[in-house]
């Protein structure tokens, strides 16, 4: 009886089944366009299954993830397009990426690829820049400077007029860095220059003074230039520069007993007078005479011409004239 | 046509993508009935359905990034043009791109040798190069015939070279069959032309072409040319050729300045060769007086350097007809004799007319000589001479 | 200029058909004879051709000749220039073409006449010659020099002063003077150039000797001997060449002083005289200054101005001088201060290069000769740039290879 019921429990089991299943299926073909559409959202981001035969290993131990502060957007975003540039950059700084709102780019690439960026971009700092400088803000300092500067002294519009009423010329640098002290040894030195045609001299005082002061003199801009930096203050060597100068033009006044005893090699310039050059001229030109009668000296443009010849140095106009003289002295007829 | 259409592109995609959602839609509806006839084959749902591929779906995915960030660019641009000009104290609406290129110049001075290593701010479209757009559908499928052969567009061309050749040579055979011949006054004047470069050939292609293609490409070319009626294909062979510019009528020739006794003159600095380097002046109605550096020809002792001096002249014919005057500094006599050559060669140019400049150039006389002394290398006796071999 | 060196390529074909052309062109002497014939058959054509003249002695030059060609006969060219005077180059020019041909040119020209109109009874005038290498100065000396020949004048002529200085032929220390050097045999060698130059003339004058010279014991010459003897004694016994020399000097100077005798100094390279040294060595292995050579003082001593009747013609050159020296043509320069006193009051004479006359006149010359052809049209403008003028230039472009 038992075994009959099982028969039967299982059979209708059987039924069952066969009967869920068969709806199953007609479930199944009725649903068939919604389980399409989920099908394609699983598929969306569905990749390839693994198929894990073994038994999946033991999760690793997550790392510890190092916590950091989110990078602040940059500080140029906030800027509003009409703010006061000045303000936000105020004076000389390198670049900075985050303040500066440009998108600017910097760098050589390959054909086919964007310059690196503003960002982490050294190139962008080494550059000098100017941002601290840009019109606006040159114009807004002139502004700002206007108030301290007084009208420019009357006599001294032009240059020439300022060289002429202040001859001599002061130069002193100084330094500005960012170090922890704020002397810098090169400031003490102070240059003096002064045109030379500024002074008055006689020629003796003239080519004293000229030795006296040696290499300091520039011929060729007829400048005198003294340097002093032997002193620690500025003060000091600016005093001792000046010293110095007075001192030289006075003493070039004064001829000691030792300079009568100038020879020709110490002359400065040719003079005719002092040379050989006169006495062969007066020998050719007294050729014959007696030694009583009255000796005829050489004319003065020869004298000339041959000081002119060895002072200013040769050229062909120098020895042009000096041929015309020389002719004219000893008489020789000129070819025409 | 670099297919800078990524946009353009996009909206193509688009409509394909609009396309395949309709088609989507109309298959679900359409393939209804086949339901429950379907439910025997059990046949997998995604053969049925129109599948965007992933290829496809990258190149959105990507597509899509640059769009957004051309647009993020192009806004940071519009914004930074304004900030430049509020910095410089001008109107941003009459801001032009010569003004902020000008701006930076001013802002960031870098000396730079390279202009293109300069600081610059560019609108994106300039600073980022286009990229190919999608060659293929949604399913995966290419649009083009020759996607497989990886550079479609280049065999593309080399097909249509070949079929237009094909095309001549029936037309010549007709042709011949009619008796006509080719119009030898239309025939391709190639003389003024050149083949596209392939550097310029790749960017019209969007494609990177090796070295060998681009010769096929030439000779192919070249071939198409060749045919007696290549002039009824004339449209289509002048898109791939460019025009050779003269190089003498690319060379400014300089104006010359009057002086104070109303002679013309001309004066070229930087006049290089070897080491030395020469600024030459050159003054029109003249006797032929040379000067260098203070000194007339006899500033050079070697005949062949005085010679280099006077081919410029004898070769214009104006030996006699202008004075030189020349300053040069550095290096020995023959390369300051070359530095003044070619000085002289130039300034000549405002005296002579175009086709003795051309003449000029052919000779050689104007163009730069960029020879410079090789160094020595160790173990060896020179630049190139070894050392005597010596076995033991 | 490729155009132009193949030309010039071809002008030196022709050249050595030239030199390979005459046979007996060999030596000057194989040339004389030939020379003396040329003359009469030319003498025709010689006025046809514009760029010579038919005046062959220069004192007939005036500036109607001016840029053009003079033949010196042959026999006066190998008496005046038989020891030297005309620049080596220049003698192998005259060999290849057979003829010494001078062109008048200004400087010469001017130089003639001062010498024409000169006061002899006044102390000699100094002329010194100045210019760029290779303009011509020796040449211009050499037209002085023929004239001085043909009007009676005694030359003191050392055709290249620089050569005692530089390549003595040999040295010795001198026996008069303590510490100065000798040069006997360059000593010699200008007796014997000054007597060939003079003979006819010392022949002539018969000049006599003022005072004794006692060279040895055994060896002198009395007072009245003649000028000739001297010189010959210096040639003779090399040994005392240049004492002779300064002896002879000084007696010219005296002779001439005394209106005996007209005396033209001709002096090329002057300035080596006044170098700061000299390529000789004492016998402390010291470089010699010039003034420490015995044959510099009769030749500074001849260049003063303390005599009369006659003229003096030096030339100064950078080439006389060494590396260092030869900054500037100037004559100041190459004196130097000593050399400019020495010589002052002087009257430098100018050489420069060819002006565009005298240029074209050599060309044609050249053409005549068949030393160049002129097949490429602008050839003369060519030559002309490349040498600017400068005459020595313009012989070495041309030159045979």
């Amino acid at each position: 009886m038992s075994a009959n019921l099982t028969r039967w429990l299982e059979r209708s089991l059987h039924n069952c089944h066969a009967t869920q299943s068969r709806t199953a299926l007609r479930l199944f073909s009725g649903q068939q366009q919604q389980q399409q559409q989920q099908q394609q959202e699983v598929e969306e981001d569905e990749e390839f299954r693994v198929l894990n035969l073994r038994a999946v290993k033991k999760q690793v131990a997550a790392r510890r993830e190092i916590k950091r502060d989110p990078v602040p957007p940059p500080r140029s975003n906030r800027m509003a397009v009409d703010q006061d540039w000045t303000a936000a950059w105020p004076g000389p700084r390198s670049f900075h990426p985050a303040s500066v709102p440009l998108p600017l780019r910097q760098g050589y690439t390959e054909r086919g690829a964007a310059a690196p960026s503003k960002f982490a971009n050294a190139e962008l700092m080494k550059i000098p820049n100017f941002l601290h400088l840009t019109p606006p803000a040159i114009r807004q300092q002139c502004e700002a400077i206007k108030q301290f500067c007084t009208p420019w002294p009357k006599g001294l519009e032009t240059e020439e007029k300022c060289k002429h009423h202040f001859p001599v010329e002061v130069v002193t640098t100084d330094f500005c860095h960012s170090l922890p002290t704020i002397r810098n040894p090169e400031a003490r030195r102070v240059t003096v220059s002064l045109k030379l045609s500024e002074l008055k001299f006689d020629a003796h005082a003239k080519d004293k003074f000229l030795r006296l002061v040696g290499e300091r003199y520039n011929q060729e801009t007829d400048v005198l230039t003294i340097v002093a930096d032997r002193c620690p203050m500025r003060k000091q060597n600016y005093d001792y520069a000046l010293y110095l100068l007075t001192a030289c033009y006075h003493e070039s006044f004064i001829t000691e007993p030792w300079e009568e005893t100038k020879s020709e090699a110490d002359m400065e310039v040719y003079h005719f007078e002092r040379n050989k050059a006169k006495l062969s001229a007066e020998a050719i030109l007294n050729w014959n005479e007696a030694a009583g009668e009255t000796k005829v000296a050489p004319s003065q443009g020869y004298a000339k011409s041959v000081e002119q010849l060895i002072n200013e140095g040769e050229n062909e106009y120098n020895i042009a004239k000096y041929k015309k003289e020389v002719l004219k002295m000893l008489n020789i007829p000129v070819a025409n | 046509m670099a297919l800078r259409v990524l946009g353009l592109n996009l909206i193509k995609n688009n409509i394909n993508l609009l396309q395949n959602a309709c088609r989507i839609n109309a298959t679900s509806t359409t393939q209804a009935p086949y339901c429950n006839q379907v439910t025997v084959h059990a046949a997998p749902a995604a053969v049925q359905k129109q599948k965007v591929s992933k290829a496809m779906k990258a190149y959105l995915e990507r597509a899509r990034e640059n769009d957004e960030f051309m647009k993020t660019q192009d806004l940071d641009f519009q914004i930074g043009k304004r900030h430049l000009a509020n910095m410089m104290g001008a109107d941003p609406e009459t801001f032009t791109q010569q003004d902020i290129d000008d701006a930076i110049s001013y802002l960031f001075p870098s000396g730079l040798f390279d202009k293109r290593a300069r600081p610059a701010m560019k609108s994106p479209d300039e600073v980022f190069p286009a990229r190919k757009a999608a060659e293929f559908d949604e399913t995966g499928r290419p649009f083009h015939s020759m996607f497989y052969t990886g550079k479609p567009n280049f065999f593309q061309l080399l097909h249509d070279i070949v079929e237009e050749t094909n095309k001549l040579y029936d037309l010549e055979e007709r042709m011949l069959r009619r008796g006509n011949k080719p119009d030898e006054n239309q025939k391709i004047e190639m003389a003024g032309f050149q083949m596209l470069p392939k550097d310029q050939l790749e960017v019209k292609l969007v494609e990177t072409i090796a070295d060998i293609e681009y010769s096929n490409f030439v000779s192919s070319m070249e071939r198409l040319i060749a045919s007696p009626f290549s002039y009824k294909s004339k449209n289509f062979i002048e898109r791939y050729l460019k025009p050779l510019i003269d190089q003498s009528k690319q060379l400014e020739v300089p104006k010359p300045k009057i002086d104070e006794q109303g002679r013309q003159y001309i004066t070229t600095y930087e006049c290089l060769r070897k080491t030395a380097r020469a600024d030459v002046t050159v003054r029109m109605p003249g006797t032929g007086k040379i000067n260098i550096n203070g000194k007339d020809i006899s500033y050079f002792d070697v005949e062949q350097c005085r010679e280099q001096l006077l081919f410029p002249l004898q070769f214009s014919g104006l030996l006699g007809k202008v004075d030189v005057e020349a300053n040069v500094a550095g290096g020995g006599s023959s390369g300051q004799s070359g530095a003044i050559r070619w000085g002289i060669a130039m300034s000549l140019r405002s005296f002579v007319d175009q086709e003795m400049i051309e003449s000029m150039r052919l000779a050689g006389l104007l163009t730069r000589d960029y020879r410079r002394r090789e160094r020595k290398k160790f173990g060896q006796e020179g630049a190139r001479r070894k050392y005597t071999w010596k076995k033991r | 200029m490729k155009m132009f060196r193949k030309h010039v390529g071809s002008i030196s074909r022709i050249s050595t058909q030239l030199q390979r052309g005459p046979p007996t062109v060999g030596s000057i002497a194989g040339l004389s004879t030939e020379a003396e014939a040329a003359p009469k058959q030319e003498r025709v054509d010689e006025k046809i051709t514009e760029f010579r003249t038919a005046i062959t002695n220069p004192g007939g030059h005036s500036p109607l000749q001016i840029a053009k060609f003079y033949t010196i006969p042959a026999e006066e060219k190998k008496r005046i220039f038989g020891g030297g005077g005309l620049p080596k180059q220049y003698e192998l020019q005259i060999k290849t073409f057979t003829e010494a041909c001078l062109m008048v040119r200004s400087p010469a020209l001017e130089l003639l006449q001062y010498i024409k109109q000169a006061d002899l009874s006044k102390p000699v005038v100094r002329y010194v010659l100045y210019g760029e290498n290779g303009v011509g100065k020796s040449l211009t000396m050499a037209h002085v020099l023929h004239y001085g020949a043909l009007h009676d004048f005694l030359l003191v002529h050392v055709p290249w002063a620089p050569n005692w200085m530089k390549r003595p032929k040999e040295t010795a220390n001198a026996t008069g003077q303590e510490g100065f050097i000798d040069l006997p045999f360059d000593a010699a060698a200008w007796l014997v150039h000054f007597k060939t130059q003079n003979a006819q003339l010392l022949q002539k004058l018969q000049l006599k000797t003022s005072k004794d010279y006692v060279w040895s014991k055994r060896e002198s010459t009395p007072t009245g001997s003649l000028l000739t003897e001297l010189v010959e004694h210096g040639i003779a016994r090399i040994k005392y060449a240049s004492e002779t020399i300064a002896a002879v000097i000084s007696e010219l100077k005296q002779l001439s002083t005394a209106g005996q005798c007209k005396v033209m100094v001709a002096i090329d390279g002057f300035n080596a005289f006044f170098h700061p040294e000299t390529r000789i060595f004492s016998d402390n292995k010291q470089r010699v200054t010039p003034d420490r050579i015995t044959l510099t003082q009769p030749f500074l001593n001849i260049t003063n101005y303390d005599w009369t009747n006659g003229v003096c013609i030096l030339s100064v050159d950078k080439i006389a001088m060494t590396e260092g020296y030869m900054e500037s043509y100037m004559p100041r320069y190459l004196l130097g201060k000593d050399g400019f006193e020495h010589l002052d009051p002087f009257v430098p004479v100018h050489v420069d290069n060819y002006t565009d006359k005298e240029f074209t006149n050599y060309i044609s010359y050249y053409v005549d000769r068949f030393w160049i052809t002129k097949t490429a049209p602008d050839l003369e403008d060519q030559l002309k740039f490349m040498s600017n003028k400068n005459p020595y230039t313009l012989m070495q472009l041309v030159r045979g290879l």
